[in-house]
């Protein structure tokens, strides 16, 4: 899981790098850029919600597990 | 969250290829994004990402995000455009997702991390802030936040790149799964929800005892006001320079629907946090400046009304407002008539006479003008277009209230 996050995450940033969004342009049509922004980060924002799907899952077994007054955990 | 519908008639159409009419519920008051206080704009785009994800359950989702498609009704937010909803073809990106950062997370970012009246942006540019424009005003330290970091900062430059670029050819069979589109509406939900104003010198609590309403003459004031209320009887009040909407809300509380206009950003926010807090259904508090409201701007103007255009009403309040406009703004007594003449059939206006505190301060480091700044000045000139039915001193302040009657025919 852990392997594949980071696999995710250093593809995105190679896309990142790779597609020059920190050089300056003057020219501005702005569809296609948010169009191809979202493709290029969709694998990361996708693997961030299953993370804290997981996460929220985790916890949620060990607060029914070991927690008491578990309010304060489970917020 | 979806401004409610009923079926109409197919005969309605315009053309021959309509499958449905359907005809919304009719709102009191259509406001505009450049008139909501730092907390209208957040509870509107939050409540626009709702949409979305409850969209997206249903293989749906919104292609506009427009904020000029939300409006306040009973004080929450609603979508009035029914026809944003289309399916959505799989893979794809959301078409939107520009639209949603120049209208909302734009324009919150810079009214909460820059200055409040950045807000203004919106009202210049029809479709939102533009991104590169609110990446360069944002502070250095955005960078940090990773969702303006993607979404505001990134996002601006992946424009600039991208300008002249065909999509298909670069998008090298590139898709977005559902988990995609899914991460992308939570990640600017959670971008929206770190955004907040903190207003800086004192708790929000305090602002009505900073603001001096206390005293026996504010009593008196609130049951003149009452009062001429009850004898207007309005089916909708506006209530001008309302501060947080002490006075409006002697009139939303009688169940009258009611927008408590003010210049201080500061005010609309504090009472608009109010209206959440009491969970009222009658008060719209707006972002006002009377000395230069909101014009008719878009296209051919007509895109988005002026104020005067939305009036008349039936009833407007002016309380310790005619002493700012005609002192502090240079507005003549015959103009302010006039001007209130435009926007409603009754009147409850506040005579402030020059003697007062208040007005002192005005003049206090400028040169006295205004020789025709009297009682005798102010019931002639708006005696020229209404009937002033009722007058009563507010305890021994010099300050008068009156009940005035427009005489121009209502059309209301």
């Amino acid at each position: 899981m852990l392997k594949v996050g980071l696999g995710l995450v250093s593809e995105v940033g190679r896309n990142l790098l790779a597609s020059g969004l920190l050089r300056p342009h003057t020219y501005l049509d702005p569809g296609s850029g948010s169009y191809l922004l979202q493709l290029l980060i969709a694998g990361l924002l996708g693997a961030a919600l299953t993370v804290r799907l997981y996460w929220s899952r985790i916890k949620a077994f060990f607060v029914k597990r070991f927690g008491k007054g578990g309010d304060d955990e489970a917020e | 969250m979806l401004i409610a519908h009923r079926e109409a008639g197919l005969d309605l159409a315009l053309g021959d290829n309509a499958y449905k009419i359907i005809r919304p519920q009719s709102l009191e008051f259509i406001s505009y994004p450049y008139e909501w206080c730092p907390s209208q704009l957040k509870d509107a785009a939050l409540t626009t990402l709702e949409i979305q994800e409850q969209a997206l359950a249903k293989g749906l989702w919104l292609k506009d995000a427009s904020a000029f498609n939300i409006q306040f009704r009973r004080g929450r937010p609603l979508l009035i455009d029914t026809l944003s909803f289309a399916q959505r073809p799989p893979g794809e990106p959301w078409p939107a997702y520009r639209q949603f950062c120049q209208h909302f997370l734009a324009p919150l970012a810079l009214m909460t991390l820059v200055d409040v009246r950045l807000g203004r942006l919106v009202r210049l540019d029809v479709d939102g802030v533009p991104l590169d424009l609110a990446s360069r005003l944002l502070p250095r330290r955005s960078w940090l936040n990773f969702g303006l970091a993607v979404h505001l900062h990134l996002h601006a430059r992946a424009q600039r790149r991208y300008a002249d670029t065909a999509v298909e050819q670069r998008r090298a069979g590139r898709s977005m799964s559902d988990q995609g589109v899914l991460g992308l509406v939570q990640s600017l939900r959670g971008a929206v929800q770190r955004l907040k104003w903190q207003k800086q010198a004192t708790p929000w609590g305090d602002y009505e005892q900073q603001h001096g309403y206390a005293g026996p003459d504010h009593e008196a004031k609130r049951r003149i006001v009452s009062d001429f209320l009850v004898a207007s009887a309005p089916a909708q009040v506006w209530d001008l320079g309302a501060n947080i909407g002490s006075f409006s809300r002697l009139a939303s509380d009688r169940g009258i629907p009611t927008v408590a206009f003010d210049l201080d950003p500061d005010a609309v926010e504090a009472n608009y946090r109010q209206v959440r807090e009491r969970r009222e259904s009658n008060l719209l508090p707006l972002l006002m400046d009377l000395a230069n409201p909101s014009p008719s701007i878009g296209w051919s103007n007509a895109e988005r009304d002026s104020l005067l255009a939305r009036a008349p009403v039936e009833a407007v309040m002016a309380l310790a407002l005619v002493h700012h406009l005609c002192i502090g703004n240079n507005v003549p007594l015959a103009g302010l008539a006039e001007f209130m003449a435009r926007l409603g059939k009754w009147l409850i206006v506040e005579w402030v006479p020059k003697q007062d505190p208040q007005v002192q301060r005005l003049l206090r480091n400028r040169e006295d003008v205004f020789p025709d700044y009297d009682q005798a000045h102010f019931e002639a000139e708006f005696g020229r277009h209404f009937d002033l039915r009722q007058q009563q001193p507010i305890g021994g302040s010099g300050r008068v209230l009156y009940l005035m009657a427009n005489r121009a025919p209502w059309t209301g």
